[in-house]
C-alpha cells in the first residue's frame, strides 16, 4: 500500500514539473475542487449471538469521513478535458491495518460523448445509493461482493483499481465498461492492482431539474464477472452477478418528494456447502432485493428533513433456508447548508443455515450523529456532465461526470 | 462595428407598414380576449383605453409563476398618462434568445441575446417617434427590457415587479412609448440584471433629431456605435446553468400552482416577506445560504467581439482626412472603461445621451457602467490608430495581451501607407 502510494506520488511530481523555457505552452492552473465530509455518530449496538447470547456496545464512529481533492482542465482544443482526484477516507474495518485509506487516486480524459479513467476509485458494483447514513450500512445487499477477499472488509469491497470508460449514446443514456483490479488476499495485507474482474453496465437517468413529474427517473443494468482462484481451501470458479435497478418519482411534487429506489441482484457462484466464512458467502449463489422509500420535505424547495425506510432481503439459493433481512429507517434534519443531524436504526435478522454460518440471530444498531459535507471549487473553468446547458441545449463541452467521495 | 449603414441597424430599424398592420390586427384580437379575464371587463374598457399596451396575455393564475392572488398592476395604469391609440407607431419585433456566442475564434459561451445577436440590434429612431416593440421570450428564463435613459411611462420601464411583471417564457410583451429625449440611449434586460445585462442582453437605442446641436457644430456624416462589454465566462456558464435548472421545471410547477411565488422570492408586500422568514422560509442571501463569489470578467469586447476580431473587413472605425465622425460609446457591461485614441485629440460632446454645454477636448475618456459618452473625431492625422481601453487589463483575452477591448481607426485615403498593421495576439 505504502509503496503503491509512493509510486503514485512520484508520477504526479514528474507530471507537475515546469515546462521547458522554450515551450510556448504556459502553465495553466486547473480547476480545483476540495470536498469533504465529517460524519460522526454515536452507535449503540446490540447483537444476539448463538454462542454467548446477547452482547451490546457503544462506540463513537467516524467511518466514511473523507477529504477529496479533484482537478480538471481543458485540453488544448477546448473540446476535451482531463481530470483527476486524490482522496482519503476514515476506515471502520477492524480487519484492516490502517485507519485511513487512500480511496481515490485516479486520472482521466473525456470529451462530449465519452470519458475514460484509470486509477483507484469506487468500483462500479452498485447501481443506486440507498438512503442509509453510511454507504456500507447495507453493503452485503447493495454491492457485488469481492470474491477474492479472504476476510471481511467493506472498504476493499467498495474500492479498487480500474480502467474504465463511459460512452453516452444520448445525454441520458450511458454505457460503462471497466476492467477491475479488486483488492485480493487478506484484508490485513491485501494485494492491489492486478486486473481480475470486469463490469459492463447500461444506465438511463433523468435529473430532477429536467423532469419533476411522477415516473421513472433511473433505470440500470449491469453485469459483473469475477473469475477467482483456489484460496483458503475453496476451489476456483467464477462469480457472475447481474444487477437491475430502477428509481421512481412517486409523488411528482418537489416540495413533498417521495422517491422509490429498487435494486435486484443475482449472483451465480460456487456451492461450498457452508456459509460460515465471508469468502464462502461472497462466492455463493445469492438473490438479493433492496428497496427504499425516501421522503424529502422541501417547502419552497428548501430542504427541511428527510425520512427514509430501506428494506433488504437476501437468499442463498444453494441452501434450503439461508436468508437474511434488514430494515433500516433513517432520518436527516437539515441544520444548515450541508450540515445535517442524522439518526438511523438498522435491524438485521438471520435465518437457517446462514444464522448458523454467521453465528448470529439478529443485530440492531441505533445511531445518532452529525454530518457535515462541503465542496468548494477554485478557478471554476470546466463544466459538468449534468449541466443543463449541455443536457438540454447541447452547448459547450461538458466536464467530468466521475468523482466524488 | 455598427455605423448608420450597418445591417443590424436595418434589421431593427425596419418599421415596415405590413408588420405594423399585422401586429395591430393581432393585438386587437388578443386584447379583446384578455379583457374578459381582467378587472377592466366590468367597466367595458380595455387597458388600451387607459393609454397603455395590454399586459402580457396571461390568464391570471394560469401558467404564470408570478401569479399572486389579488395582485394586479392594471389598477396603477388608470391614473397614468400613456401611449395613445391614435398615433402611428414604428413597430419592431424582438426576441429573447439563448445562443452560443463566439467572441473570437476558439472562445464561445452561452449568452442570453436579443434577436440571437450580441449585442442586440441597434435602434435608430427619430425623437418623438412613437415606438412599439413586440418582444417574444424564447428562453426558459424571465426577462424584461429597460429603456435606459428614455423618458417614458413607468409601466414601460422594464423593472420587474416595479414597472410590470417580467416577460414569461413563451410570451410576447408589447412596449409602447415615445422616443425622447434625443441622444445615445441603450436598452438592457432588468431581470437578474448582473447576469442578463452582462451576458449579454443589451443594445443601442439611438434617438436622432434634425435639430441635433452636435451635428450642427460638427458636421459629421458617419457615426459609429461601440457597445463596450465585459464577460466573466465562467460566471456566465455557471449562472445561466443555474437559472435554467431553477427555471424550466420550477416555472412549470408554479404555473401549475404546485409551487408558490416565495420559492423564487416573490412576495406581494414587504410584510409578507418578513412573515415568510418568521415562518421558516430561508432568505438566500444570509451567510449560511449564499454561495458568495465575485464576478471577475476575463473577456472584454466591443460590439460582441474581442480583439483581434474587432478589426477587419467590417470590424473597425474608418475616417477620411478632413472628416468628422461621431463615436457613440455605450457601457453595456459591469466594468469601468477608459477609452484612449492614439494620435488625436477628440471632443467629448455628450454624456448619458445629453449634449454637453460645450465640447471637452480629450484623448482618453472614461465610460463607467450605465453611461454613454459621445465623442467627435476629426480626421487630421492619417494612419492606423489604436483605439482601446487604457485600463490595460481589459485589453486582454483571458489574461493574454493584446486582446479584448482594442479596435482601430483607419484612414481610408492614405494611398500607399508606409506600414500596414498585422495581427498579434500574444505579446
Amino acid at each position: 500500500m505504502k509503496q503503491h502510494a509512493l509510486m503514485m506520488t512520484g508520477a504526479l511530481l514528474t507530471v507537475a514539473l515546469p515546462a521547458s523555457a522554450f515551450e510556448i505552452d504556459p502553465h495553466v492552473p486547473p480547476e480545483i475542487v476540495i470536498g469533504g465530509r465529517g460524519l460522526a455518530t454515536v452507535d449503540f449496538e446490540q447483537m444476539e449471538r448463538l454462542d454467548d447470547g446477547s452482547t451490546s456496545d457503544e462506540t463513537v464512529n467516524v467511518e466514511d469521513s473523507s477529504l477529496l481533492f479533484g482537478f480538471a482542465k481543458h485540453l488544448h482544443d477546448d473540446n476535451h478535458y482531463g481530470f483527476g482526484a486524490f482522496g482519503f477516507k476514515a476506515l471502520g474495518d477492524t480487519e484492516m491495518n490502517e485507519s485511513v485509506f487512500l480511496h481515490q487516486a485516479y486520472a482521466g480524459v473525456g470529451g462530449r460523448q465519452w470519458e475514460a479513467r484509470v486509477g483507484r476509485t469506487g468500483l462500479p458494483n452498485s447501481l443506486l445509493r440507498f438512503p442509509t447514513v453510511r454507504d456500507d450500512d447495507l453493503l452485503g445487499y447493495t454491492h457485488v461482493p469481492n470474491a477474492r477477499l479472504a476476510g471481511d472488509s467493506d472498504t476493499l469491497t467498495l474500492y479498487g483499481e480500474q480502467a474504465a470508460a463511459d460512452w453516452w449514446f444520448t445525454p441520458h443514456l450511458r454505457m460503462t465498461a471497466a476492467a477491475l483490479a479488486r483488492p485480493e488476499g487478506a484484508p490485513g495485507d491485501p494485494d492491489y492492482g492486478s486486473f481480475n474482474s470486469g463490469s459492463l453496465g447500461l444506465h438511463y437517468y433523468v435529473p430532477e431539474t429536467m423532469d419533476t413529474d411522477r415516473g421513472l427517473t433511473f433505470a440500470g443494468l449491469s453485469v459483473d464477472v469475477q473469475p477467482f482462484d483456489e484460496r483458503d481451501g475453496l476451489d476456483d470458479g467464477d462469480l457472475v452477478t447481474v444487477q437491475l435497478g430502477a428509481g421512481f418519482n412517486v409523488s411528482g411534487h418537489p416540495e413533498r418528494l417521495l422517491h422509490l429506489d429498487t435494486q435486484l441482484m443475482w449472483s451465480q457462484g460456487e456451492d461450498y456447502g457452508s456459509l460460515s466464512d465471508p469468502l464462502e458467502r461472497a462466492r455463493s449463489d445469492a438473490a438479493t432485493a433492496v428497496a427504499s422509500l425516501r421522503y424529502r420535505h422541501r417547502p419552497y424547495l428548501q430542504q427541511r428533513w428527510q425520512a427514509a425506510l430501506t428494506v433488504a432481503g437476501q437468499d442463498y439459493g444453494d441452501f434450503d433456508n439461508a436468508r437474511r433481512y434488514a430494515v433500516v429507517p433513517s432520518f436527516a434534519w437539515r441544520l444548515g447548508n450541508g450540515i445535517d443531524a442524522v439518526a438511523q436504526v438498522a435491524h438485521e435478522r438471520y435465518e437457517g443455515d446462514l444464522r448458523q454460518g454467521v453465528g448470529r440471530e439478529h443485530e440492531t444498531t441505533v445511531q445518532f450523529g452529525i454530518s457535515m459535507q462541503f465542496d468548494h471549487t477554485f478557478n471554476n473553468s470546466v463544466g459538468r456532465r449534468d449541466d443543463i446547458i449541455h443536457l438540454e441545449h447541447d452547448m459547450l463541452l461538458p466536464g467530468p461526470s466521475f468523482g466524488g467521495h | 462595428m455598427s455605423s448608420n449603414h450597418d445591417d443590424r441597424h436595418d434589421d431593427a430599424g425596419a418599421a415596415t407598414d405590413p408588420v405594423r398592420r399585422r401586429f395591430l390586427k393581432t393585438a386587437g384580437a388578443l386584447a379583446g380576449g384578455a379583457v374578459a379575464a381582467t378587472p377592466f371587463a366590468a367597466s367595458g374598457r380595455s387597458p388600451e383605453d387607459f393609454g397603455v399596451a395590454p399586459r402580457h396575455l396571461h390568464e391570471p393564475g394560469k401558467g404564470s409563476m408570478m401569479f399572486m392572488e389579488d395582485h394586479a398592476h392594471d389598477h396603477d395604469r388608470q391614473v397614468l398618462p400613456g401611449a395613445p391609440d391614435d398615433v402611428d407607431y414604428r413597430v419592431f419585433d424582438m426576441t429573447f434568445d439563448l445562443v452560443e456566442h463566439e467572441l473570437l475564434p476558439g472562445v464561445k459561451f452561452p449568452a442570453f441575446a436579443f434577436n440571437g445577436q450580441v449585442p442586440g440590434p441597434v435602434f435608430r429612431v427619430q425623437e418623438n417617434d412613437w415606438i412599439q416593440v413586440n418582444v417574444t421570450n424564447n428562453t426558459e428564463e424571465m426577462h424584461t427590457i429597460h429603456w435606459h435613459g428614455v423618458d417614458l411611462i413607468y409601466t414601460m420601464d422594464g423593472v420587474p415587479m416595479m414597472s410590470h411583471d417580467p416577460v414569461h417564457p413563451g410570451e410576447t410583451f408589447t412596449y409602447r412609448f415615445q422616443a425622447r429625449p434625443h441622444g445615445t440611449r441603450f436598452y438592457h434586460c432588468h431581470w437578474g440584471t448582473p447576469l442578463h445585462m452582462m451576458s449579454a442582453l443589451h443594445g443601442a437605442f439611438i434617438i436622432d433629431s434634425p435639430n441635433d446641436p452636435i451635428r450642427e457644430q460638427f458636421p459629421y456624416e458617419r457615426d459609429y456605435v461601440l457597445v463596450l462589454e465585459s464577460f466573466d465566462l465562467e460566471f456566465t456558464r455557471e449562472h445561466i446553468n443555474e437559472v435554467l435548472e431553477g427555471m424550466g421545471q420550477v416555472n412549470k410547477l408554479m404555473g401549475d400552482g404546485r409551487l408558490s411565488p416565495a420559492t423564487h422570492g416573490f412576495f406581494k408586500r414587504y410584510e409578507d416577506f418578513v412573515k415568510a422568514i418568521e415562518d421558516g422560509w430561508r432568505p438566500p442571501y444570509t451567510r449560511g445560504n449564499a454561495p458568495g463569489g465575485t464576478i471577475q470578467p476575463n473577456f472584454f469586447a466591443i460590439n460582441g467581439k474581442s480583439y483581434p476580431s474587432t478589426v477587419g473587413e467590417h470590424g473597425h472605425l474608418r475616417i477620411r482626412q478632413g472628416e468628422y465622425i461621431r463615436i457613440r460609446l455605450i457601457n453595456g457591461g459591469i466594468s469601468d472603461h477608459h477609452m484612449h485614441l492614439h494620435g488625436h485629440q477628440f471632443w467629448k460632446v455628450a454624456e448619458d445621451g445629453n449634449p454637453l454645454p460645450y465640447p471637452i477636448k480629450l484623448n482618453t475618456v472614461p465610460v463607467t457602467p450605465g453611461k454613454t459618452v459621445d465623442i467627435i473625431v476629426y480626421g487630421n492625422n492619417p494612419g492606423f490608430w489604436d483605439f482601446h481601453d487604457h485600463k490595460e487589463i481589459h485589453s486582454r483575452n483571458n489574461g493574454i495581451y493584446p486582446g479584448g477591448m482594442i479596435t482601430m481607426l483607419e484612414y481610408e485615403d492614405m494611398g500607399d501607407p508606409p506600414y500596414v498593421p498585422s495581427t498579434t495576439i500574444n505579446q
